[in-house]
């Protein structure tokens, strides 16, 4: 049975995942992949985490660099 | 460098129409993404529909590995009652990638586990249908298969919180 794939924000129907992936949809200007898809709160969040962890990174490799 | 997108996706209907980043995970007497509370009520002692999501990455960007899924629901199913939240999600045991069907108001096999309400100690949400599974390049959780039943004392309406966690390796 053939799986379709909705948009939840426009709503447009594919018949594979990888097509809904790479359309861009009309309510945010870019496509699923696009952290921004997922609103500003979502890719801001990202940012966030991925300095976390940098900074972390950073941290234990300073720590490593003192033994 | 760039995180990796992440979405939940929910799956309904007979021939399986998979809605991609839904907005909510209300749950009622419809087979429905994004369900309407109030125009499709649960009844006293009957079930929801059972509900069939994904945690969903649509780009790993320039992470590595994506695993370790979380879930568990916060806050209280509601007063009047006795009510209970029924998962396949498990720390333990894990029954392997949950099938999906049509979705259905009946218990469902493998779908018997309470839904933690809080952060549980480990994964319980497998990938390939293990725990221990990774996402290394785009792709998709096991399906999380979820419902709620109530009694005869239960009473209308509750709010509560589902969370959907997981660990991203740069």
């Amino acid at each position: 049975m053939t799986q379709i794939h909705k948009c939840g924000l426009c709503k447009k129907e594919f018949d594979s995942e990888e097509k809904y992936v790479a359309h861009t949809c009309p309510e945010t200007g870019v496509t699923p992949a696009d952290p921004e898809n997922l609103g500003p709160e979502f890719a801001a969040v990202s940012e966030a985490a991925l300095k976390r962890g940098e900074e972390r990174k950073v941290a234990a490799e300073g720590g490593k660099k003192k033994k | 460098m760039s995180a990796a997108t992440v979405e939940i996706d929910e799956a309904n209907g007979a021939g399986e129409t998979l809605t991609h980043n839904i907005t909510n995970s209300n749950m009622g007497s419809a087979d429905e993404v994004n369900t309407d509370p109030v125009a499709n009520p649960i009844a006293p002692n009957t079930r929801t529909y059972i509900k069939y999501q994904k945690i969903h990455v649509t780009n790993i960007g320039t992470s590595s590995k994506i695993d370790n899924l979380k879930v568990w629901r916060t806050g209280a199913l509601g007063t009047g009652g006795t009510h209970t939240h029924v998962t396949n999600a498990r720390t333990t045991s894990y029954g392997g990638a949950l099938s999906y069907a049509q979705p259905v108001r009946t218990a469902v096999t493998g779908v018997d586990q309470t839904m933690p309400s809080s952060v549980p100690a480990s994964a319980n949400l497998g990938i390939g249908g293990a725990l221990n599974g990774a996402l290394t390049a785009a792709g998709s959780s096991d399906y999380l298969g979820h419902q709620i039943t109530t009694d005869a004392s239960a009473t209308a309406g509750s709010t509560s919180t589902m969370n959907y966690q997981y660990d991203e390796t740069a």
